[in-house]
């Protein structure tokens, strides 16, 4: 009988008031590759953390090829040979490829380091792995692709037997992930073994021996791959033959007129994406973390540049206008509704007011404003976003998630906004404000609202959008009616190639 | 859904920047000027408090373009030695001949040029402004030393009506500078620019998706601050008609400072000209105070420091407060001390 390289027996783990994993038990056999998948909020990342040490668990035992592991930490499961590839990078991006490789463990020789020695170190893990990357190159100039390859040199430079990658194919575009894949099966043909999550099933079925389907922060199947189906997966992710659950609707705005096109836009990471949207409808742009949803989204508001192809805005005289600068867009009516909120739209420290009329005091042109003229529309904007305050004196910064977007949705309806373009327009808002934000959305588009999400949220954009563009790495792959896309409906196009 | 209603006045005036900033400064200052007016009857007297105001009218103009920069997140070193190379050339230009008002308008230009520059690199090329305009307080000074080939100019003309005029009794830069703190608390409060500056420095990333134009407001706030910063400098010469080159290298730490003081922060999206203005005053205070009860001169840095390190450790504390318990400022939860002791304890 060989000995497992890994083996997570009963795993448990709350974090106040989620049950974040109940009794997760996963085996990883010596020179194989295995494969977790599940939704967001599956417990995938959490039971990765807790294989690697970052995290403890609070009950269930933790078995590194045989050795039983009491107290697990980062150093403790390293030092057993588990090394782990985060989404975060941790690399020093000033330093050459060689100190980045062998960072910890440069050689050194009458206490000085040894370059000629570490850069043959280097070369031949390099070589080992048949990467071939400049050792000499600060890391900084590197793409993310190769990035990756460093890391996962460094991992088996530390005698690695079991590498743990978090989505590795995230942020990778379909021709780079063939490097990564050759890598991966150089490894497992060394006997090392490889735990990875992935978005992706078409991948999984690449490259994985096993998987394991988590759901709710349990395993609702485990196995050879050979067992499953891209089908069987995607119905045992969501635990259920997703159905429609679309309400009827009509829509109010002209659809033979778009309002907004966006025409062949290319940039590092879009490729080709044409689209447009229409007065009173509302088109969602979705696909995986990489797809290029997020970029899209700024880019489509002016507020990224972009390498080629146009953006247009059509006034209401059906006259078409290009839009280059963000400023630009919002003289067009068009207002943007960024997914990091906190960081990259709001005035945190500022009271609702100030926030409110932030869009007013853009897009105007009197140079005069009085402090009561901003109080007036601020009172006036407030309830018809639904904003739920004590008063429109309230620090933005102390308001729920779902306020803070009807914030940033009011501010726009001060403008007039004619077109709007959300970046997932729920992120960090609880389930029951998330309904409240579709209403809203709805209840914008029958004002004739042209409206734009880009979410990576399948469920989301199934539930509230007239029609789905599906993204992968920058390019679009299809496009279906809003009353259509289930959520295993969207999986299966963004799968297939 | 009660968004209708504003805060009761009272809450307001005392949860307002303005209150919670100014009110400790400008008691401060009354307690200041009574004591000293108790060991000392002179220092009440108007010709002492005009001579206190004529002697920071200088740092104050430049003070008010530093508040500017620091609501809109921004810095500037370099206006120390801008002013002095404003005086120099300033004077230089009225010796080769030419009118007062032809010297005046070719500095101001010249000074408004160098904030743009700043302006450009810093907004275009995202530079950080602190180091930018370290290496320009070099630049300046060396600039300024070799036009005056190191020694003080003595202006051939006196520049009356800049320096030494009096209108209704007091003299014109503190009219000026009352002008200018006048003028800046407009533009910021009632102002679309004012209040594109304050949300620039909030948050740039956030005002720019929104579309305002933060590099263009980054840019003006650069070129109105090298402006007044000439003047500033022009001011300071006329007063003593001689363009010093070394004169007021403390003047933009101080009116950092005084900014500071009137309730900036460097992190940007706060300061008011009025808040500067009782900084800049409390900083002249405090050191008239110390001439007055003879304290030695040495001592004067020490308490200018202590003076900034209290005020700023007021402000952090009472930035604390106000995000672990919500927007109370110091002075009201002094106030209701009694009140918010027996709330907590019943939770």
């Amino acid at each position: 009988m060989t000995i497992n390289t890994l083996e997570l027996r009963d795993i448990s783990k709350s974090f106040p008031g989620v049950q974040a994993l109940s009794n997760v038990s996963l085996i990883v056999r010596p020179g194989t590759v295995h494969a977790i998948c599940g939704e967001n909020g599956a417990g995938k990342s959490t039971l990765i953390k807790i294989a690697t040490g970052a995290q403890s668990a609070d009950s269930g035992l933790i078995q590194i090829c045989g050795d039983l592991i009491d107290h697990p930490s980062r150093r403790t499961v390293q030092n057993l040979g588990v090394r782990a590839i985060f989404q975060e990078r941790q690399i020093a991006p000033d330093l050459s490829v060689t100190e980045n490789v062998l960072l910890d463990r440069l050689p050194k020789r009458f206490g000085r380091v040894d370059w000629k020695n570490a850069k043959v170190q280097a070369r031949q893990r390099m070589d080992a792995l048949e990467i071939s990357l400049d050792i000499d190159t600060p890391v900084r100039n590197l793409s993310v692709a190769q990035l990756q390859m460093m890391e996962i040199a460094r991992a088996v430079s530390l005698e690695a037997r079991l590498i743990v990658m978090d989505e590795p194919t995230a942020s990778l575009s379909r021709h780079e992930l063939e490097p990564l894949f050759r890598v991966i099966n150089k490894l497992r043909d060394g006997g090392v073994s490889v735990l990875f999550i992935s978005h992706h099933l078409d991948e999984v079925f690449e490259i994985a021996d096993e998987i394991t389907v988590m759901r709710d922060g349990v395993v609702v199947s485990q196995g050879e791959i050979s067992k499953f189906t891209p089908a069987s997966i995607a119905e045992l992710m969501f635990g259920r033959k997703v159905s429609s659950s679309q309400a009827d609707r009509t829509i109010q705005g002209d659809l033979s007129q778009p309002r907004l096109v966006i025409d062949k836009i290319c940039s590092s990471r879009l490729t080709n994406v044409s689209l447009s949207v229409s007065a009173g409808e509302i088109v969602s742009v979705t696909g995986g973390i990489g797809a290029g949803v997020s970029e899209l989204a700024r880019m489509a508001a002016g507020g990224l540049l972009k390498k080629s192809g146009e953006i247009f805005v059509y006034d209401d005289s059906h006259q078409a206008h290009a839009i280059s600068s963000r400023r630009q867009a919002l003289n067009m009516g068009v207002a943007y509704l960024p997914a990091d909120r906190k960081r990259k739209g709001l005035l945190l420290e500022r009271v609702l007011s100030d926030n409110i009329v932030l869009g007013q005091q853009a897009a105007g042109t009197h140079p005069i404003l009085t402090p009561r003229k901003v109080i007036e529309s601020a009172r006036a904007i407030a309830p018809s976003a639904n904003i739920k305050a004590a008063s429109v004196d309230v620090v933005v910064g102390t308001l729920s998630g779902g306020n803070q977007q009807k914030v940033m949705i009011g501010r726009w309806m001060g403008v007039n906004a004619r077109i709007m373009i959300f970046d997932e327009p729920t992120a960090g808002i609880d389930i029951a404000s998330k309904f409240e934000i579709y209403s809203e959305l709805r209840r914008l588009a029958d004002s004739g609202v042209a409206i734009l999400i880009c979410s990576t949220d399948f469920q989301e954009v199934g539930q509230v959008s007239d029609r789905v563009i599906v993204m992968r790495s920058g390019n679009i792959v299809g496009e279906i009616e809003g009353s259509r896309a289930t959520e295993g409906r969207l999986l299966e196009m963004e799968m297939s190639k | 859904m009660n968004v209708d209603n504003r805060s009761p006045l009272k809450q307001r005036i005392l949860r307002s920047d303005g209150v919670r900033f100014m009110a400790p400064l400008i008691v401060a200052i009354i307690a200041i000027s009574l004591y000293t007016n108790g060991e000392n009857g002179n220092f009440l007297g108007s010709d002492n408090l005009k001579n206190i105001l004529l002697q920071v009218s200088v740092l104050g103009i430049i003070a008010i373009g530093q508040t500017l920069l620091i609501a809109a997140g921004q810095l500037d070193l370099s206006v120390a030695t801008l002013a002095a190379l404003a005086g120099v050339i300033g004077a230089t230009r009225i010796n080769d001949g030419g009118s007062e008002l032809w010297a005046v308008l070719l500095v101001l230009v010249i000074c408004a040029l160098f904030g743009l520059l700043w302006g450009i690199l810093v907004a275009g090329l995202k530079i950080p402004p602190f180091i930018l305009t370290l290496g320009g307080t070099s630049l300046f000074a060396s600039i300024a030393l070799r036009i005056s080939k190191s020694s003080p100019v003595p202006a051939r003309e006196r520049f009356e009506w800049l320096g030494r005029a009096k209108v209704f009794g007091v003299q014109t830069p503190i009219w000026y500078f009352l002008i200018v703190v006048v003028v800046a608390a407009f533009v910021m409060r009632y102002t679309r620019f004012g209040r594109h500056v304050y949300a620039t420095g909030s948050n740039e990333e956030a005002s720019y998706l929104t579309g305002i134009p933060t590099a263009r407001t980054k840019v003006l706030c650069f070129v109105i601050s090298s402006t007044l910063a000439g003047f500033a400098g022009l001011v300071a010469m006329a007063r003593i008609s001689t363009g010093d080159p070394r004169n007021g290298s403390q003047l933009a730490l101080q009116a950092i400072a005084a900014v500071v003081l009137g309730g900036g922060t460097l992190a940007g999206g706060r300061g008011s000209p009025i808040g500067t203005f009782i900084g800049v005053v409390l900083l002249a205070v405090v050191q008239s105070a110390l001439t007055f009860n003879n304290v030695q001169t040495f001592w004067n840095d020490a308490v200018f420091g202590l003076v900034l390190i209290f005020a700023v450790v007021v402000t952090a504390i009472g930035d604390l407060r106000r995000r672990r318990f919500g927007a109370r400022p110091i002075l009201a939860s002094l106030i209701r001390r009694s009140e918010s002791v027996r709330v907590s304890s019943e939770k």
